[in-house]
Formats: structure tokens, sequence, C-alpha cells
């Protein structure tokens, strides 16, 4: 078999979970949202609310379609590019993958269809209810997708035949795996992060323009007070969690998070550097001493392993991209907390809507959590390598054996204009939706009217 | 417990056909039947707000057979690979114009969309029917369960094939005319006045179109893979099959001449879900029949995921199988009766 195929697969994935995960993390978010709006006007009969949301619901909707239709190919992808390892592991993922579609998918499109056409057919309390049940969906979803990828994280409740064919042995023990829960938490308070972001930057946009204001109070209040909780508990104890399970369990992913090359005490934390890997030091470091072993030990000296305790191809075969990949995600997520906690200590002081310099700090921010969560993704499966399922199984065994390198490159390219295209139109789509913004006063008195 | 999951597969793969297919029947008749903006929206908001949901049973079905049987769907996948990556670019697209046509209040921005549902439904059609007609035929499968096919050779059958040769493309021509009947007759269905009318006629000529495909295919079948014809051989009770099977097409060809729009659409849909029961009737217990060497063939029992997981299995599925139920019912409930066409920039 040709050496290249193993990497045009890789990026072949890569490539299409990454530009799939751009929807689904706005979606997720953005539903607990919408609920949180429409529970308050159910709560407090305050009509403002169910406006504001209605454009929210708009959002959604485009915003969903995209992730639709770009993650029906995901649970394709599986079986036409990795063959090899759809065949001995299905015994096992294809469990939660399949309870995603039953359980999860059609929940969504179900309700989806309800919240978008139903507010003018249903009671208020249905439609809150479909609101409700959108949100239970998406975050069911996540919850399979999660249970599939740690199982490869950290695989248990399995058994692996003369054959290497894996089989699970207890569903239960695989869905309460507990590598699971830190991942579940770290990963769905980010989707909330990215959501609430997306929010308050529409929100600060229309105030710093001066138009639909009474709704952009609506949203940046309600999104600053969202994201300042999440960005704060992604930092403790979501991420704290979650890197405290990968070095206990991952240590060759740690140490290429931290640039850590040789096992040593009193461990600093590198804030910035570039990782050599002819010398295989890192150059031109700049570092809080102590304060990994700090964090990951508890003590100052304590003692970390570094990549020169294991046997080399046992190594991530990038350091240096999950390196990156880690710290541009740690930095964002410190940013992203200094930022929603001024915005909050301002609403406090209510000198938020007048700071035209916070407005735009939050206007201009809404992409980053994108890129800090595609960073934090990297740093999970770039570091997982040369494991497909870690210590298991490697990356290179699970290629489709008969598919050639050429018919990767060709559906690669494919997928690449496709979602050009597709991107472009996106956009396209989302600027027209935030130009004409949430509807008016007077606009929803005709709507009310014409319903029952 | 191997063969129950085949038939929960065949129930997921015949409900999706039978749902999803009124959809692309629909896609394909499209420019038929609406020529004027307001009747190109009244066609799309009488399937645009259950397409999506008709389209998780594609979904569920890929779930089940990567759960039940994952042998069988590494090597069908990776097998057909150029074939499912272009039904998943045309999926795209055909979910795409539905729901992108109506968010931009252009005439060109309407006409590239329609001409993407149509071009879409057309094509993923023509591929499903294929696709059936590979299921048929067999594939060249090696001694370590794997194969690959290229798009076509020289359209013969054999050893060999393509994904395209003569008999799948015959099957495929054969998949756009059933479901455009059957897109044509929900339709008729969902719709009044000038779209109605032209539903009921080209349903009409469809059906003749059918029936004209039902005299040779069997024949057809037989010729493209002899082997089909052992399990009706060893279980005589199949020959209820063809033999409900005309006496559906002659329901469907009366009651579409006295334009009696439900049952034309029963009988359509129940046409598709005999049509899909010969087809697993004929290959069982095969997943995939190998034209290279017998022993080489996947069966549902060579390529099944452990007894644990299967037995498992049946209690979740069946929770996850009586939700489904509840809120696709609960989504037509919603959505039933006749389309009101929505003033412009309210639904499709």
């Amino acid at each position: 078999m040709d050496d290249s195929i193993i990497l045009l697969d890789r990026l072949h994935f890569a490539f299409n979970i990454i530009f799939h995960y751009l929807f689904p993390q706005l979606t997720m978010g953005l539903a607990f949202i919408i609920v949180v709006f429409k529970s308050i006007a159910l709560y407090t009969k305050n009509e403002a609310y169910n406006r504001a949301v209605r454009f929210l619901i708009k959002l959604f909707a485009i915003n969903f379609i995209f992730g639709v239709v770009t993650g029906i190919p995901m649970e394709f992808l599986f079986g036409t590019n990795w063959a090899e390892f759809s065949r001995r592991t299905g015994g096992v993922i294809g469990n939660t993958l399949a309870m995603e579609g039953l359980f999860a998918f059609l929940l969504e499109s179900a309700f989806l269809g309800l919240l978008l056409f139903g507010e003018k057919r249903l009671t208020p309390i249905v439609h809150w209810f479909s609101a409700l049940m959108v949100f239970i969906g998406t975050w069911l979803s996540g919850f399979f997708i999660l249970a599939t990828n740690a199982w490869m994280q950290h695989p248990v409740a399995y058994s692996i035949d003369s054959a290497g064919l894996f089989s699970v042995t207890s569903l239960p023990e695989m869905l309460t795996n507990p590598w699971l829960f830190w991942q579940y938490l770290h990963n769905m308070n980010a989707t909330l992060i990215t959501a609430s972001f997306v929010v308050a930057s529409i929100g600060a946009f229309y105030l710093l323009s001066n138009k639909h204001t009474e709704s952009a109070r609506l949203y940046v209040r309600t999104a600053v007070i969202i994201a300042a909780i999440a960005t704060v508990l992604q930092i403790f104890p979501f991420g704290d969690g979650e890197a405290r399970q990968v070095f206990k369990h991952q240590p060759t992913k740690a140490a290429a998070m931290e640039g850590i090359f040789h096992t040593q005490k009193g461990v600093p934390f590198v804030l910035f550097g570039q990782p050599n890997m002819d010398t295989l030091k890192l150059d031109n470091p700049i570092v809080i001493p102590y304060a990994d072993s700090l964090m990951v030990t508890g003590t100052m000296d304590g003692e970390i392993k570094g990549l020169n305790s294991f046997p080399k191809e046992d190594w991530p075969d990038s350091v240096p991209l999950v390196f990156y990949a880690f710290h541009v995600m740690v930095i964002l997520g410190s940013l992203f907390a200094l930022i929603m906690l001024t915005a909050l200590f301002l609403l406090w002081r209510k000198k938020l809507f007048p700071s035209r310099w916070m407005l735009w700090i939050l206007m201009l921010s809404a992409p980053l959590p994108y890129l800090a969560t595609i960073s934090g993704w990297i740093t999970t499966e770039a570091g997982r390598q040369p494991w497909l399922v870690y210590g298991l199984m490697r990356t290179v065994e699970g290629a489709s054996p008969h598919v050639s390198s050429g018919n990767v490159l060709f559906t690669l390219l494919g997928f690449t204009l496709i979602y050009l295209f597709m991107g472009m139109l996106f956009v396209t789509l989302v600027i027209r939706v935030i130009t004409i913004g949430p509807p008016h006063k007077s606009e929803s008195i005709e709507i009310t009217q014409g319903s029952k | 417990m191997e063969a129950f999951w085949f038939i929960v597969l065949g129930v997921l793969l015949t409900l999706f056909i039978v749902l999803d297919g009124f959809d692309f029947g629909t896609g394909i008749i499209y420019h038929f039947i609406a020529k004027t903006n307001d009747e190109r929206r009244a066609v799309l908001n009488a399937i645009g707000p259950i397409w999506d949901g008709n389209e998780v049973w594609l979904i569920i079905a890929g779930g089940a057979l990567f759960f039940a049987f994952p042998i069988a769907y590494a090597s069908i996948f990776s097998g057909y690979y150029l074939a499912l990556i272009f039904l998943l670019w045309l999926l795209i697209f055909r979910g795409l114009s539905m729901e992108l046509r109506s968010q931009i209040s252009n005439p060109l921005w309407h006409t590239f969309w329609d001409a993407m549902l149509t071009i879409g439904s057309v094509s993923i059609a023509l591929l499903l029917g294929v696709a059936l007609g590979n299921v048929l035929r067999g594939a060249p499968l090696d001694a370590d369960g794997f194969f690959f096919l290229p798009l076509w050779t020289d359209f013969r059958t054999g050893v060999y094939p393509g994904i395209l040769d003569w008999f799948t493309v015959l099957i495929g021509v054969f998949s756009v005319v059933l479901l455009a009947v059957h897109g044509a007759n929900f339709i008729a269905l969902k719709t009044v006045g000038v779209i109605q009318d032209r539903a009921r006629k080209i349903a009409r000529k469809g059906t003749l179109i059918v029936i004209l495909f039902a005299l040779f295919l069997p024949v057809a079948s037989y010729v493209a893979q002899p082997m089909l014809l052992e399990n009706y051989k060893l279980y005589w009770i199949g020959i209820l099959l063809p033999i409900l099977s005309f006496f559906t097409l002659l329901g469907l060809f009366i009651t579409r001449r006295k334009d009696n729009d439900l049952y034309a659409f029963l009988s359509s849909a129940f046409l598709i879900v005999l049509l899909m029961l010969s087809v697993a009737f004929s290959v069982f217990p095969n997943m995939i029949i190998a034209t290279t060497n017998p022993s080489y063939s996947l069966t549902i029992y060579n390529t099944a995921t452990s007894e644990y997981a299967l037995r498992t299995g049946l209690i979740w599925y069946s929770v996850g199988a009586f939700l489904a139920l509840c809120y696709t019912l609960f989504m037509y409930r919603s959505f039933k009766g006749k389309v009101s066409l929505p003033k412009e920039g309210e639904g499709y």
C-alpha cells in the first residue's frame, strides 16, 4: 500500500470533521440559549423575549441545515475511508453511532420543524417544549458522538478476539466511560461559549449601529451572563479535569501538549515557545517556573514524564502541532474569561451599554471560540496519534485496504470544492439574516393577531 | 438473532425509500408540475417540513448496518466508495436546495436551487436504484472480505463488473420512474387545483411505464444473478411476493384511473415495500453475494457483531424505535392536510 494514503485519509477526515463541527458547536450552544429565552418569555410573559428569540431561531435554522448536510457524510466516512477500523471496532463504536441516529437525530429533526414553523399553529407551551426537545436532541447527539470518541481515547468495556475484532462487553460501562465525564462537560461547555460569544457579538453590533436596540440589549445581557459563567467553569473545573486525565492516561499526549521533552522535576508551564524536533528542546521559551508540576502533581518539585521516557514510535507524529494547538486553546480560553468577566462587571455597574469600546471587543471576538474549539480538538486527536484506539490499534492499520490514494485525493478535492462553495453561501446567508435583524414591535403585533 | 437484525435493517431501508422516496419523486417531477413561483413554493411546502425527518431514516439505517453487521458495513462502504461519495454530495445539494431557496427572494437564486433540486433528486433516485441492482448482482469480493468497484468497466455483468452495468442502470431508471410516480401520488394528495391535475396526469402515465418495467425486470435479474432464484426454490412461500406485487400494481393502476389519491399513494408505497421485500428475500442470508467465489460471500452470519451487542441492541432499539414512531406521528399530525401557501418570507 502506498504510504501517502494514511496522510490523505487523515487529512480527509480532519477536513470533513472540522468543517462539519463549525456548525454543531453553535447549534448545541444556541439551542440552550433559545430555551433560556423561551423560558423567560413563557415565565414573565414578556413579549420582547419572544421577538428576540425569533431571530435566534432563524439563525439556528440556517446553521442547523449546514450541520445536517455536512453531518450525514461523517457517518459514511468511517466506512468509506477507514474500513479496516470500522471492521475491527464496529462491534464497539457501532453501538454508540447507531444510538446517535436513533435517539438524537430524529428527535432534533422532528422538533426543529415545529420550532421553525409552529409558532402560529402551536400553543406557547408546546412551542417552548419543541425548543426544549431540540436542545435535548442536540445535546444527546453530542453525548453519543463523544462516547464514541472517548472510547477511542480511553478504551473500556471491550474484548478482542483472535482475529483482532473488538466487541463491547458492557454497554452501560461504555456509556459511563470515566473519560467521557470530563470530555463531555468540557466540550458542551465550549459550545455554550461559542454560542454566547456569537449572540453577544450580534447584540453588540446592533447596539453599536443603533439598530434593534430592544432585542440587542437582551442578547448582550443574557449572553454575557451565560458566557461569564461558562468561561470560568471552562478553566476550572472542566479544563483542569480534562487535562488531569490526559496526564494520567495519555502521558505522551500530555508531554507533547506542554512541550516536555525530558522527564524532570519542577516543570515550568510554557507560555510561549517553539518545539525543536532536532535538538528536542523548546526554542525561545517564556515560562512560569514550577507551575506545571504544581498543577499536575500538587507539589512544586513533582516529577512529570517527558517524551524521552517513551519509545519514539509511540510519540504523536507531530509534536509541534499538538503543542501549538493546546497553547492556542489555553491562551484563548484565558482571554475569554477576562473579556466576559470585564463585561459582566460593566453590566453589573450598568455601564456596559454605554461602553462602546467593550461592545467593540464583544463584536469582534465572535470567531475566537471557533478557533479555540478547533484547537482543542486538534490537541485531542493529533495528540492521540500514532494510535487510532489508544494503546490498541495504530492509525496506519485503520484505512480502507482496497481504496487507492488517487480515489481518496479525488473525493478530498471534491469535498474541498463543495465546502468552499458552502462556506461562502453560509456567510452570505448569515450576513443577510443579521442585516434584516429581529422583528420590531409593530411586526410582532401582526404575528400575534395571526395566532389563535 | 442475526436474521432478526437483517429484518430490522430491511425495515429501516424500506422506511427510508418509502418516506424520502416521495421527496425525491417530488423533486423529479418538480419542473413539470410547478411552473410559477407560487406553485413551486406550494410544492416545496408540501415536502419542506418533513424531508429532513424522512432522510433521518437513511442515517438510522446506516447506523443499524454499522452496529449489527460492522464487517459488511466496512466492506460495502469502501467497495462502493465512489458511488457513496457521489450520493453524499448529491444529498448535500438536494438538502440545501430546499432549505436555501426561500432565503433570498430573487428569480435567479430560485432558478438555481430549483435546478439543483431536480438534478439532485433524479440522480439520487438513479443511484438508489443502482445500489439495489448492485445488491442483487453482487460484487467481486476478495478473500479478505473487501473489494473495490470502479464506476464502470464494460457495462456487462460478470465476475468483475463496474458499479454501473446494463443491469444496475436498468434498475436505476426503473427507480427514477417508480419514485416519480410515488412523488406524484403524494403531491396529488397534498395539493389542489392545477398542481394536483398535473401530478395526477404524470402519475397515470408513469404507472404505465412501471407496468412495462415489471414485465421484464424479473427476467433481467435472473440473467444478472441466477443465484437469486435459489430462495424461491427453497421456500415456495416466496412466490407470494410477485403475486402480491402484481395485484398492488393493478391496484395502483385502477386507483390512479379513478383519481383516488389516498389509495393511489398507499398503493405505490406498498409496491415499494413489496419490491424491497422481494430483494431481501432473494438475497437472504447474503449481505453481499461474491461474484468471484461463492465462499467469499458476506452473509449475515459472518459479518454480525457479538451476540451480547445484538441482544442488548434489542432492548435499546425497541425503546428508540417507539420514541421515533411517536415523534414521527406527532410531526405528520402537525403538518397534516393540504398545504396552504404562507406569505413570502415564511415557510419555503
